[in-house]
């Protein structure tokens, strides 16, 4: 009890000393974990990319945008079942609600990388910038891999 | 003269509660068994049954362009899904879960069949097919050869797709059914495996369906 006590105190006491800008919402950068590439048959032009993202911060960012010297376009889509079918439905912006992570993950979010400038097989590894509606953007390295069931069983 | 009647009062009220109860006995007995076979059929998740669809000949091409038929679905059991090789999230989540349950019952020596039977002929050509399946499993089966060849087989089992071809370019998507089809080896649609797809619920799904067709015959 004391621990959080202390705590509480300690966070009251830090914005008292800090209520600057220094330390508003706009500099709280969103954190992007777990990114992968689903590798894919050579032949496929259209892959699936999935990662969590998190949002510290104390009000909503979106995901606008993703870009990569190595694919020719790459969009955020979302699957939905209607009833026995299943269509993509492409999001123009992702949103994080704020304090929250959204994860994509197969069958659910995920991102559609198009046209590979080459073919990729699992450990290669490519380049995507995020671009977050706070103008913030997050250039992350993301592993190719090879697709395993279990990656997406736990999701459900 | 009064043991008699009294015999009487007490053995004709007897007589009637006895078959009372024999009569509700047996309503009982066939009340359960009713019910149990009303379970049996209702626990079984995606199964077809009574009469299930059997299929009419049809004709379409597998990977290697030969010809693939009726005939082909006989003396195995089935598992159908269509899709297409540049669906990038559903369709290479099936074919994994399906390449992960074929390698286990395959192991306990089922005779089986995966097919992946494309709704886009534009995209995959036969020679794309035979990659795309072959990434999975060398076993499966790609089955295309044109939208006419193929709508022999999708209007028999009522299998909807939608190409979505606003965008005017080669990135176009495909709405399509994300259920796997499962198929009895006498060519009979006997169950329906609907997502989301794991390897433990397609084998516990198959292997109560797969043994209840057999108690059937």
């Amino acid at each position: 009890m004391n621990k959080v006590n202390l705590y509480l105190f300690s966070i009251f006491f830090f914005q008292i000393l800090f209520p600057s800008s220094a330390f508003t919402d706009e500099n709280i950068k969103v954190s992007i974990s777990d990114a992968w590439i689903s590798e894919a048959p050579t032949i496929v032009s259209i892959l699936a990319g999935y990662a969590n993202i998190h949002n510290p911060s104390k009000t909503s960012i979106s995901l606008i945008a993703i870009s990569s010297q190595d694919f020719s376009k790459i969009e955020i889509h979302r699957n939905v079942f209607n009833g026995e079918m299943v269509s993509m439905e492409k999001q123009e912006s992702l949103e994080i609600p704020a304090k929250s992570t959204i994860l994509m993950s197969p069958g659910d979010f995920h991102l559609m990388l198009f046209n590979p400038s080459k073919p990729l097989r699992s450990n290669d590894i490519v380049t995507l910038v995020f671009s977050f509606s706070n103008g913030h953007n997050e250039t992350i390295d993301v592993k190719v891999k090879r697709r395993h069931t279990e990656d997406h069983s736990h999701h459900h | 003269m009064l043991d008699k009647l009294s015999k009487n009062m007490f053995l004709i009220p007897t007589v009637i509660i006895l078959t009372i109860l024999v009569i509700s006995a047996g309503f009982y007995v066939s009340l359960k068994q009713a019910q149990q076979s009303k379970q049996v059929k209702s626990n079984i998740e995606g199964l077809f049954w009574p009469n299930p669809k059997k299929l009419n000949e049809f004709s379409v091409l597998d990977q290697y362009g030969h010809n693939f038929s009726l005939n082909q679905m006989k003396g195995k059991w089935s598992f159908i899904f269509f899709g297409y090789s540049h669906c990038p999230d559903i369709c290479p989540i099936t074919m994994s879960v399906m390449a992960d349950f074929y390698k286990e019952l395959i192991g306990e020596s089922e005779q089986l069949q995966v097919i992946f039977a494309s709704v886009d002929s534009k995209r995959d050509t036969l020679e794309n097919l035979s990659q795309y399946v072959h990434y999975f499993n060398p076993d499966f089966i790609g089955l295309g050869g044109g939208d006419e060849m193929m709508s022999s087989l999708t209007s028999q089992i009522g299998v909807a797709y939608y190409i979505n071809k606003e965008n005017e370019n080669e990135d176009y998507l495909v709405d399509h059914s994300a259920s796997i089809f499962l198929f009895d080896p006498l060519g009979r649609m006997v169950g329906k495996l609907s997502p989301p797809h794991t390897q433990k619920k397609i084998i516990q799904q198959f292997t109560k369906i797969k043994n209840f067709i057999y108690e059937q015959s």
